[in-house]
């Protein structure tokens, strides 16, 4: 589609005037900004804005466009080609006010359209492009041409790579930023979502209502607490609700019987004191009737104790005197005991006395020998026999061989001197003991033994030898022997001698043997007398039967001397026993005038019994009910204050809420996926011809400006001048800005119409180059216009002075 | 001839915490209902009027209210106003409630506790009450089993007087409100029985057989009672046949309102019915769906406070109703390739939801 030729008639500040365009480049030229942009202003509504419109719409959309000097109305007459070179007319009129403006489509087949909305439609379908697109990149005017470097300005420290910007750049030009976009999603994410697990369907870290989080929740867990709450408050106003009804049914319960109570104590507690005196009299009669029986027995018993007691004396004393005999026989018993005792020992000491006297004869008899004479002689002995072993112990003896006849005197110590005639061949051996003296010629040897001087000792053995004869002459024995057998008998004889004395002093004791024989003589004859054992068991018996008696007697009188605390005599047991009698009739004569038992009833304790419980049961329920009303008064205290059925409302009407929050929330959820998966998914692919297009315009109109762009990959990373400096898209100059966007917008018009044909609008493109560049772009211009309408708006004639290839629009204000 | 103003549920002391804007004129308007229900009684010159339950919302009243809603009572000329217990304001043997009720009554007015009859000739009438007062808040049994063992004296008027559900008329699925059957009712020997409970009326067009009859509340207190506030005069004659007038008694309305918006002239149709005086005195449920064009879309966000300000309470639900997103419109205004013409160009068009909320996000960020 290309633009023929546009008509205002009015529009903004031009009263009627037609422009007419050209295939390939045309230039409109204008002394000011004014004229060129009502010119732009102009075709952009005359294919994009519809005459259906609201008063409102009016004066929102094009209200700026109606003449300063006055009128109602402006008016546009579009001419354009369609793609078989056919034209087609479009009339828009707009009027103030609503739906007052007008539209006519005639189509090249000569048809016309008047219907507002279907003229439009049609339009919009005539376009190459949609009407967005149209919008932002065709007919973009100077600032949107500005937009695309200042966005990449603005990015430049967060995103270095070209692809990237172009690719944002496109994403955006619908005036949506992504970041904002996503940030807003974010935001509104976190609006909702903000404490809530959403894969668990449940509050963050299971903190459901008993746990609640009070700060920085989002709607949904607003909600769902909500709810909940309203769900406990609803239970809570049901359990109340039951415990109420259950109080109340316990509490009438207990009324209930209560009342039952009361009722049946109204009717029996005015008989309680009526039968409660009944049965005091009755008791009273009861106790008269022992009474009365005792005292008949009294009355009978009394005079035959008395008769009894009388009846016991004289059995009594025959007992008494029967038993002063038998103790008197028992004494003389004891007697003859003694009697036979004497008679005995007189007789044994008789015989110890002779016994006594015989062995004294015998030891006066026998030769006297005392022990210690046999230890005399035993002595004597032994010292002998000492002496002699210590002679015999110092015995030498002497051998003499001779070698030739010799003579020797020989003697041994205490003998005399013995001779001896020594031969050759001839040994003669001397014995002797103690030493000796041997004599030769001329030589005397004396010979001793260690024992010293024997000579005493020999001397000793014969005085005590010569001392023991003598003792053995004296005691007139011969032997140690004989003097040890005539001791031994003689000690034999003194032992019993002495053994019979002591028997005899034994048996007597400390008595006097005249005294015993006395006694014996004195207590005479009582061979007639029975045995103590005899008289004893009588004496028993006589006793028991004492006993027996006074036992029976003093019974009868204590139980008269009981009596007699109570009654002074049986006259008096008689006189109360007549008491006791009337006593009895008169109560008997009170019971008949009382209330009768009630049937039902054993006696009147079971009666009195039944009306104190009753009145125990009504005061015990009376507390329990007291109890209950305290229980209930307590309950009611923390009554909910609305009820279960409207709490079910409320609770029904936040969990529809909450349901329609987590539904939007959910779809918020998806779009917020989708978003994200759409923009992961916008890889540099789908754009790299739009960047290799882009690449090429702008080495076209940079020229040798920059030594190098370098490429990563196939996209410029960075542009570098020709002493090697990096240069980012900030340090570029204005100029250079411009080039970047002209190149872009070439690129972003070349990629949406692809082959079909279609118009561009270039607004002032070159104004800010240096005269170097300004060459290169206008070169650039008539490149692209070769292929597309370009329409180049400007206010330097110079600048329309640089194409060579153009259409010049001239354009007055 | 005998006539009797029926009335039941007024629910004193309701708190309509989930109508916060309407809370208040609800609470008050219940006292002016009796107010005027009174007002009517007397100008009919009817003998008894009749509250069968739920006077009271609960046990727990405060001392004012129980006088306010007292000394209402005590204006009526007629011969005797009959109370009963209903479930929610049920007697107990130590009703604080009724207790302070009884306290504030005139001589005139009787609380009917007991399972007795009760001889109206005291009062000058020519009947006698069955009342099957509530003991309780619940109860899987209704309390009128007694009236049929009762004989009934010939040429007095039987009124039976009760409280709780009616089989095919209420909702009660755990049977836990007094639960009753109409058949049981009318076997049960008395000439008019007069209940309560049940916040609609039934029957809704009383016929000459009908004798169990259930108003409504006087004033509605929510959107399961659609119809205004109702009380029933009957009027019952020698030969006890009953004539009963629907009396339309209260001040506001609970309103459940559905439409499908698709067109202007649909949009403007709802926008003009909000005018009427009705929705003045209404609490409105209003659920709306369909498909506007952007436009429409735009006018209803814009209008759509105009319904919230002449309701008295408007509980709008609008998550139906969506802006037409077409694919022609995404292309009108959005390059072609820029990132919200491909996120919207990539939602399927059956999302709505999805669809509706990420244009509107875009806009926002267009600003």
């Amino acid at each position: 589609m290309k633009l023929k030729s546009i008509k205002l008639h009015p529009f903004a500040g031009i009263r009627d005037k037609e422009f007419q365009f050209e295939n390939g480049l045309n230039v409109l030229l204008g002394p000011n900004e004014a004229g060129k942009s009502t010119v732009f202003h102009a075709i952009l509504n005359g294919l994009l804005t519809t005459t259906s419109l609201t008063a409102k719409q009016v004066d929102d959309t094009i209200g700026r466009f109606f003449p300063v000097s006055g009128g109602d109305t402006i008016r546009i007459t579009l001419v354009l080609e369609d793609k078989h070179g056919k034209e087609l007319r479009i009339t828009k009129t707009w009027k103030k006010g609503t739906r007052n403006g007008s539209a006519s489509l005639h189509l090249p087949d000569g048809t016309e359209i008047t219907d507002e909305e279907e003229v439009q439609r049609q339009i919009e379908e005539l376009l190459p492009v949609s009407p967005a697109t149209m919008k932002t990149i065709l007919l973009a005017d100077q600032s949107g041409l500005h937009h695309t470097i200042r966005e990449m300005e603005k990015e430049d420290k967060v995103r270095k790579e070209l692809g990237d910007l172009l690719r944002q750049n496109l994403m955006e030009t619908g005036g949506v930023s992504v970041d904002r976009f996503r940030e807003l999603l974010d935001a509104r994410y976190e609006d909702y979502f903000k404490r809530w697990d959403r894969d668990q369907d449940y509050p963050e870290n299971n903190r459901g209502i008993n746990n609640p989080y009070k700060v920085g929740t989002g709607k949904i867990l607003d909600a769902y607490y909500k709810k909940e709450q309203l769900r406990l408050d609803l239970e809570e106003a049901q359990r109340f609700e039951n415990e109420l009804d259950q109080l109340n049914e316990q509490l009438s319960g207990l009324i209930n019987r209560q009342k039952d109570k009361k009722e049946e104590f109204e009717k029996l507690a005015p008989l309680k004191k009526g039968i409660s005196q009944r049965k005091d009299k009755e008791q009273q009669l009861e106790n008269a009737e022992l009474k009365k029986k005792r005292l008949l027995e009294i009355s009978q018993k009394w005079p035959v104790l008395e008769d009894r007691i009388k009846n016991l004396e004289p059995k009594k004393k025959e007992q008494q005197d029967k038993i002063e005999k038998l103790q008197e026989e028992q004494k003389k018993a004891q007697s003859k005991q003694r009697v036979e005792l004497l008679t005995a020992k007189i007789k044994k000491l008789e015989e110890l006395s002779a016994k006594v006297e015989n062995t004294k004869e015998e030891v006066e008899k026998a030769q006297k020998v005392e022990q210690a004479d046999v230890q005399e002689l035993r002595k004597l002995k032994n010292e002998i026999s000492n002496l002699k072993n210590r002679i015999e112990g110092a015995r030498l003896t002497l051998r003499i061989e001779a070698e030739s006849e010799q003579n020797f005197g020989f003697t041994e110590v205490g003998k005399p001197e013995e001779k001896i005639e020594a031969r050759q061949g001839k040994t003669i051996e001397k014995k002797a003991s103690g030493g000796f003296t041997l004599s030769m010629d001329g030589v005397k040897i004396d010979v001793f033994s260690g024992e010293g001087d024997l000579e005493e000792v020999v001397k000793s053995v014969s005085e005590k030898e010569k001392e023991l004869k003598n003792q053995f002459e004296k005691l007139g024995v011969d032997s140690l022997q004989s003097a040890e057998s005539l001791a031994e008998l003689f000690r034999q004889k003194k032992q019993e001698m002495n053994k019979a004395e002591s028997l005899y002093e034994n048996e007597l004791g400390d008595e006097d043997p005249e005294a015993l024989k006395s006694e014996l003589k004195e207590l005479g004859d009582l061979d007639h007398v029975r045995s103590v054992s005899e008289i004893s068991d009588d004496l028993v018996n006589a006793r028991t039967a004492f006993e027996g008696l006074k036992k029976d007697a003093e019974a009868a009188q204590d139980q008269i001397a009981e009596w007699q605390k109570d009654y002074e005599s049986v006259e008096d047991v008689i006189m109360e026993l007549a008491e006791t009698s009337k006593l009895m009739k008169d109560v008997m004569a009170e019971i008949e005038k009382l209330p009768e038992l009630p049937t039902g009833f054993d006696s009147a304790d079971v009666f009195i019994e039944k009306v104190e419980s009753l009145d125990r049961e009504i005061r015990d329920l009376e507390q329990k009910i007291n109890e209950k009303k305290i229980e209930k008064a307590n309950l009611e205290k923390d009554a909910p204050d609305t009820s279960s059925e409207e709490l079910q409302k409320m609770k029904e009407e936040a969990e529809s809420e909450f349901e329609r929050i987590r539904k939007e929330g959910e779809t918020l959820a998806r779009v917020r996926e989708r978003t994200k998966s759409l923009l992961a998914s916008m890889d540099t692919n789908t754009y790299s011809g739009l960047e290799k297009s882009f690449l090429s315009w702008l080495q076209q109109m940079v020229g040798n400006r920059f030594e190098t762009i370098e490429l990563d990959r196939d996209l410029p990373s960075s542009f570098k001048t020709d002493d090697g400096r990096p240069l980012t898209y900030n340090l570029l100059s204005h100029g250079t800005k411009d080039i970047v966007a002209l190149a872009w917008r070439f690129a972003l018009t070349e990629h949406f119409l692809q082959d079909q044909s279609g118009f561009i609008i270039l607004d002032d493109p070159m104004v800010d180059m240096d005269p170097d560049r300004r060459e290169l772009a206008s070169k650039a211009i008539e490149e692209f216009a070769k292929e597309h309408q370009v329409l180049v708006m400007t206010c330097h004639p110079e600048h329309g002075e640089m194409f060579k290839n153009i259409t010049s629009v001239k354009f007055q204000s | 001839m005998l006539k009797i103003l029926h009335i039941a549920d007024l629910h004193f002391g309701l708190r309509f915490q989930n109508h916060p804007e309407a809370q208040e004129t609800l609470i008050q308007a219940r006292y002016e209902t009796l107010e005027k229900l009174v007002g009517m009684a007397n100008e009919k010159d009817t003998e008894i009027l009749a509250i069968a339950g739920d006077l009271f919302d609960k046990t727990s009243m405060k001392v004012s209210e129980i006088q306010r809603a007292v000394q209402s009572i005590n204006r009526f000329e007629g011969n005797v106003v009959l109370v009963l217990p209903g479930n929610h304001d049920y007697i107990t043997a130590d009703s604080s409630l009724w207790d302070r009720f009884k306290k504030e009554a005139g001589d005139h007015v009787l609380v009917l506790d007991e399972k007795e009859p009760v001889d109206l000739s005291e009062y000058d009438l020519n009947a006698i009450v069955y009342p099957a007062p509530c003991r309780a808040k619940h109860s899987a049994e209704n309390t009128t089993g007694w009236v049929k063992d009762v004989e009934k004296v010939s040429g007095k008027i039987h009124i039976g007087i009760a409280h709780g559900s009616i089989e095919g008329e209420s909702p009660d699925f755990d049977q836990r409100y007094f639960p009753m059957t109409k058949r049981e009712l009318e076997e049960s020997g008395v000439n008019i029985w007069l209940l309560g409970h049940t916040h609609i009326t039934f029957p809704d067009k009383p016929g000459k057989r009908d004798i169990v009859f259930n108003p409504g509340t006087p004033e509605p207190d929510g959107f399961d009672c659609s119809h205004e506030g109702r009380a029933f005069l009957h009027t019952i004659d020698e030969k006890k046949s009953i004539q009963t007038e629907i009396l339309s008694t209260g001040s506001y309305r609970f309103l459940r309102v559905e439409r499908t918006l698709n067109r202007q002239s649909e949009l403007e149709k709802l926008l003009e019915e909000f005018k009427k005086e009705e929705y003045q005195k209404s609490v409105v449920k209003l659920s709306v769906s369909g498909r506007l064009e952007p436009e429409l879309y735009e006018k209803w966000l814009e209008k759509r406070h105009q319904i919230r300000e002449v309701v008295l309470e408007l509980k709008l639900d609008d998550s139906g109703l969506k802006r037409k997103v077409t694919e022609e419109q995404i292309r009108k205004e959005f390059t072609e390739g820029s990132f919200p013409e491909q996120l919207l160009s990539s939602i399927p068009e059956e999302n709505e939801d999805e669809l509706q909320m990420a244009y509107e996000l875009i806009r926002e960020v267009k600003g």
